[in-house]
């Protein structure tokens, strides 16, 4: 019997009933590489990730009741006991059988001894999600190859409950010969197969991708039949149909490794911005200093034309940003905000000249135009771009990154508030380079309320508030023409009483406190509403979903 | 627009035919299908209700529309339409109620969850009908909101619990998507609305079977819901969905699920094409009371003369048998197992031959595919001639239809004795089906619905198995007054149970049962539109039978009883009580459940995997 002795060395030590600790990754390799003999079970062992729930890395299975120590729970050593007694009803004269010609065919059987390790769910083992093997697990024979297959055995479903294995058992006494591994062990077996010996782990191996993502049975089962199994293959598997034999799948796939998966979030790139848009926010800033350039060096007609040029040009150009790159909105946008910036630049242009004139009983002839705010507004473009993609990016891997809406928005309020101070910054910097470089440094708050309101509408307008934006944008306006008006009406006699607030104003703050007042209090409107709507999730759901 | 050639009865009647991404346009799916059934029921009058799923379908343009197509409304999915109305206060707080309700039965698990999902789902249409379009509501913060709720509640699903905000963010925006058609306006009672029709007839579940919730709930249409291919299915194997983490597919996994339950609970009638399909229906949650299995119908004059003139002696006379293949190449077709079969097949037969006439589908991986069948057919087989003075050809060989020799697809099954199937994967086998049409003997794998289809008419083995794919060959080969039996058998089973007439022919008698038993009631108005009393005699308000199984009165319930004088259009359940062909002679469309359960004319020619499993490797028993 040295063939036998061979045979129990080779199966001696079986790494069992093992429960490899949850969610360890090492674990969750082990099964997935099958092995194919003893050594290679030795070095999973060594390789760690095999402690076992109750008994030590491996437990010697020399009968169903001492596997049961070894991290089963006890309705899995139940069905091992009976499967037991199944096997001593059948096994005996099944045993003596094959003893004799095991006996020749050990030196081909000895490679092929299989050791199993399943994963199961966790350390705790909850008996339904997962399965543990032991050494050749029941044998599930495709009934044309009756070869006389005995198989030791010893391992069951825990998956497909108690009940379902011993019955199996019972029903596939003729069919199926089973024995507990160590007896099993000691009796040697033939059968020379290339399947593994639970069939629907095989089958589990390899789907593992599909079994891996599925969120539910039916996914499985759907992604079977895509590739080609019907409820007649299913009955290879023993169940009756796609579904059921997808149901067993989905209740053994490991757990504990998805929840590891879906712990950590990989955040995106966020939405993409064309190529080059940098070089397209920085156009309304030169082509206004070109005008500016243009303005200074010419009079009489040619410096209206060349205000009339500038101005058009400035115009295609901010549409060309607005159309291109992070300031672009995608979804709805309202056509009246269009009409309230070009009021509030042109205001800024000219409001502050044309107020002290029309106070003064002018105006006499033209009077001096705000370039330098304008310019300024106008080279902020490109930081206002920047800052624009610089939140879209940042929000959007905040988003990625939270779990809920309520930390979401608490992430987003304060960077929202950053990256608007960094523009004003970036603003106030530029403003006060263009007015030394024009000579005239009064602009500054003005330039600041308007480029400040204006960059919150377009934020709000891109994340999907147009409508919001416009009507504060519209709001201002109506402040800045209510001021001009009430000037011209206070000329009417005995209307004088009209013009006086703002001649209050005029005089303790200078002209530019009209539309410092109107931006500076549509901007703090607008910031306090962007906090508000562009801290939701679904703000920044609708962009990313568009591009 | 024409009038109707015919009134059934004294009232016309007028079916709403509900597609998605499909007839009437150019480019849509099932548009063939749809086309043959709209003109075969001259007798109904068709109202379509499109939905399209992109522009470029819709600039494709539609198909010609016969007369009986007295209006089109189309809407498009792809696109939000308009601009998303705001609700007014009460709306919104009403939407918040109802969406929280949709978004728990999502989330959650079990049975109750079903009827939730179904209450919300109502009160979101009635939302809808009173407020206006609820796009922006579905896409708004609130609706996030809810949903996050949803998922953190105890009880809900576990994946929900790992949802996160871009996984919320996702599955609001598919909800969407799906709700969209709740906002549309078709819903009107008056003539071109979804309230005028008689019946609701949807081409396909999910999106397309919504307007007829709709239509159900509002105005009482009954529905009917075709189905060739399960949209849940489909949304399991989409690609859509392949970027999106696993709580956010396991949440629309389940939002799709309760969707087509929902769909199935509220239909008078769900057609699954085949039993495949009728198989993920009744998983999904139909009553099986409700499932009759209408196959689909396939032209079948172009293989007339093929069919009608295959005769025994013809193919007695063929000294060297001929194998032919026809379909498109891709991998799913196993190609390399058929040539591996083959050779087998030559060990035996030498002088056999092997046709493979087919195109190669799409892409890179297919041509690639079709050079290693090219190769592996070089190497298997050396070219033979007859011989040392002729030229040699290879066994095998690689045909497309359109050359000189094979003009038409009728002369591709015409070209061989035994048509074969390798398929690892398919479908409904239209290819097989025009084989059987042909005439032809077969030769097939049990994979999607062969078995179905091809009854007893032909040898089936396992996929995968080239050994027995040969083995079955090999006996066929052998046998000429076998071949043809069976040839003459496919036949006649494909002309009972896969022609256009059986399709029209079940669908009309579905139409007239619905109609006539689920009528809608509408109230009558006279000439100055004031409400007209007594209108409809009392009786019509009597469900069409009197019925013993209660369930509110519902005939299907009847119609479940009473089985042996059952509906008379194709009820596979029925399969088992249908009791011989007599039977089926008197009710024509029951030819289709009786040829199922004994289409078999040779009891010999069991299709081998009919059953529970024989072996494999066993080409039969």
């Amino acid at each position: 019997m040295s063939a036998s002795g061979r045979g129990l060395t080779g199966r001696g030590g079986v790494p069992d009933c093992t429960v490899p600790a949850a969610g360890s990754a090492a674990a969750g390799d082990v099964t997935s590489n099958e092995g194919t003999g003893v050594a290679v079970a030795g070095e999973r062992r060594s390789a760690g990730g095999f402690e076992g729930a109750g008994g030590g890395p491996h437990g010697e299975v020399d009968s169903g009741a001492s596997a049961g120590r070894g991290g089963w729970d006890g309705r899995a050593a139940d069905v091992v006991e009976a499967l037991c007694e199944v096997a001593h009803e059948v096994g005996p004269s099944a045993r003596d059988a094959d003893r004799g010609r095991g006996d020749d065919d050990w030196p081909v059987r000895a490679p092929a001894v299989r050791s199993h390790v399943s994963r199961s769910p966790d350390a705790s083992g909850d008996a339904p999600g997962g399965v543990r093997d032991v050494e050749g697990a029941p044998e599930r024979v495709p009934e044309g190859d009756t070869a006389a297959a005995v198989e030791a055995d010893g391992t069951q479903h825990a998956a497909a409950s108690g009940e379902r294995t011993s019955e199996e058992a019972r029903g596939d006494q003729e069919s199926e010969k089973r024995e507990p591994a160590g007896s099993a062990a000691r009796s040697g077996t033939v059968a020379p197969r290339r399947g593994a010996v639970d069939p629907v782990k095989a089958l589990m191996h390899r789907h593992s991708a599909l079994c891996g993502r599925a969120v539910d049975p039916l996914e499985i089962a759907a992604g079977l039949e895509a590739q080609g199994m019907t409820d007649r293959t299913a009955a290879r598997y023993r169940h009756r149909d796609v579904f059921s034999l997808a149901e067993e799948m989905y209740a053994r796939v490991p757990r504990g490794a998805e929840a590891e998966h879906t712990g950590t979030a990989t955040p995106g790139a966020g939405p993409s911005a064309p190529p080059g848009w940098p070089a397209v926010a920085l156009v309304p800033g030169a082509v206004c200093a070109l005008g500016v350039v243009a303005v200074r060096l010419t009079h009489g007609q040619a410096r209206i034309a060349a205000v009339l040029v500038a101005a058009l040009a400035l115009a295609a150009a901010l549409r060309a940003v607005l159309r291109y790159g992070p300031l672009r909105a995608h979804g709805r946008t309202a056509p009246a905000a269009r009409a309230w910036t070009c009021w509030l630049l042109g205001y800024a242009l000219l409001g502050d000249g044309l107020l002290t004139g029309v106070q003064g009983g002018g105006p006499h002839g033209p009077w001096p135009l705000h370039t330098a705010t304008v310019l300024g507004l106008a080279l902020a473009v490109a930081p206002a771009a920047g800052c624009a993609r610089l939140f879209a990016v940042r929000a959007a891997r905040r988003l990625a990154l939270s779990r809920g809406l309520d930390e979401f928005a608490a992430a987003v309020r304060p960077l929202l508030a950053a990256v608007f101070g960094l523009f004003l910054c970036l603003l106030c910097g530029l403003l006060l380079i263009s007015g030394e470089l024009l000579g005239k440094a009064d602009g500054l708050i003005q330039g600041a309320a308007l480029g400040g309101a204006l960059l919150l509408a377009r934020l709000l307008t891109v994340h999907g508030f147009p409508d919001s934006a416009s009507r504060v944008l519209g709001a201002a306006c109506a402040a800045e023409a209510l001021a001009l008006a009430a000037v011209f009406a206070g000329r009417l006699p005995g209307c004088e009483a009209l013009a006086r607030p703002v001649d209050l104003l005029t005089e303790s703050w200078g002209a530019g406190a009209v539309p410092v007042l109107a931006c500076g209090a549509a901007a703090v409107v607008l910031f306090a509403h962007a906090l508000r709507r562009l801290a939701r999730a679904s703000a920044h759901a609708g962009a990313e979903a568009i591009r | 627009m024409a009038a109707p050639q015919e009134e059934i009865g004294d009232v016309l009647v007028r079916i709403g035919l509900l597609t998605e991404s499909g007839y009437p346009y150019v480019t849509g799916e099932a548009r063939l299908w749809c086309d043959r059934l709209v003109r075969g029921l001259e007798v109904y009058e068709f109202d379509i209700f499109a939905l399209s799923r992109s522009a470029h379908q819709e600039d494709q343009g539609w198909v010609e529309l016969p007369p009986q197509v007295h209006r089109v409304r189309t809407a498009p999915l792809w696109t939000a339409e308009g601009e998303p109305g705001e609700l007014s206060r009460r709306g919104r707080k009403r939407f918040r109620t109802h969406f929280a309700d949709l978004a728990a039965a999502v989330c959650g698990d079990g049975e109750r969850q079903a009827d939730r999902f179904s209450s919300a789902l109502r009160g979101l249409v009635e939302l809808a009908r009173d407020e206006g379009p609820l796009t922006g509501a579905l896409r708004s913060e609130s609706a996030v909101r809810e949903l996050e709720r949803a998922c953190r509640a105890p009880g809900a699903r576990r994946a929900a619990h790992h949802a996160r905000v871009p996984d919320l963010l996702a599955v609001a925006d598919l909800i969407e998507r799906t709700l969209r058609p709740l906002s549309l306006d078709w819903y009107e009672e008056v003539e071109g609305g979804l309230g005028a029709v008689d019946l609701c007839h949807a081409t396909s579940g999910g999106s397309a079977a919504l307007p007829g919730l709709v239509a159900k709930q509002l105005h009482g249409v009954p529905l009917l819901v075709t189905e060739y291919g399960v949209q849940l299915r489909a949304h399991y194997l989409g690609a859509d969905t392949e970027a999106l983490s696993a709580p956010a597919r396991s949440l629309l996994a389940a939002f799709q699920g309760r969707l087509a339950a929902e769909v199935y609970r509220e239909a008078e009638v769900i057609t699954p094409g085949n039993t495949h399909v009728r198989r993920w229906q009744e998983k999904c949650g139909a009553d099986r009371d409700k499932l009759r299995t209408v196959y689909p119908g396939m032209a079948d004059e172009r293989f007339a003369v093929v069919g009608e003139f295959a005769t025994l002696g013809e193919e007695a006379a063929a000294d060297a048998g001929t194998l032919v293949w026809v379909g498109r190449i891709e991998p799913a077709k196993d190609l390399v197992g058929l040539l591996h079969a083959f050779a087998e097949v030559r060990k035996e037969a030498p002088g056999t031959r092997l046709r493979l006439i087919g195109t190669p589908a799409e892409g890179d991986e297919a041509a690639a595919y079709l050079a290693q069948c090219r190769a592996l057919a070089a190497q298997l087989f050396p070219d033979e001639a007859e011989g040392a003075h002729a030229v040699g050809d290879n066994p095998v060989s690689f045909e497309e239809i359109g050359g000189p020799e094979i003009p038409e697809l009728a002369d591709a099954y015409a070209a061989g004795d035994v048509v074969v199937m390798s398929s690892v994967v398919e479908g409904f086998p239209v290819g097989l089906v025009e084989a059987m049409l042909c005439g032809r003997a077969t030769v097939s794998t049990d994979v999607g619905a062969v078995v179905e289809a091809i009854g007893g008419t032909g040898l089936v083995v396992p996929p995968r198995n080239p050994r027995a794919l040969a083995d079955a060959c090999l006996a066929l080969l052998g046998d000429p007054t076998r071949r043809w039996r069976l040839g003459a058998a496919a036949r006649a089973r494909a002309l009972e149970l896969f022609t256009v007439e059986q399709n029209i022919a079940a669908f009309h008698s579905i139409y007239l049962e619905i109609v006539s038993h689920c009528p809608v009631h509408r109230e009558a108005y006279d000439a100055d539109g004031e409400p007209l009393l007594f209108a409809h005699p009392a009786e019509t308000h009597v469900p069409g039978r009197p019925t013993a199984a209660g369930a509110g009165g519902r005939w299907l319930a009847a119609a479940g009883g009473g089985r042996s004088e059952g509906p008379s259009w194709a009820d596979a359940d029925a399969e088992a009580a249908v009791d011989g062909p007599s039977d089926a002679q008197q009710e024509p469309a029951l030819v289709i459940s009786a040829a199922v359960a004994h289409g078999a004319p040779a009891d010999r020619e069991q299709a081998l995997a009919v059953g529970s499993g024989p072996a494999p490797g066993e080409p039969e028993r």
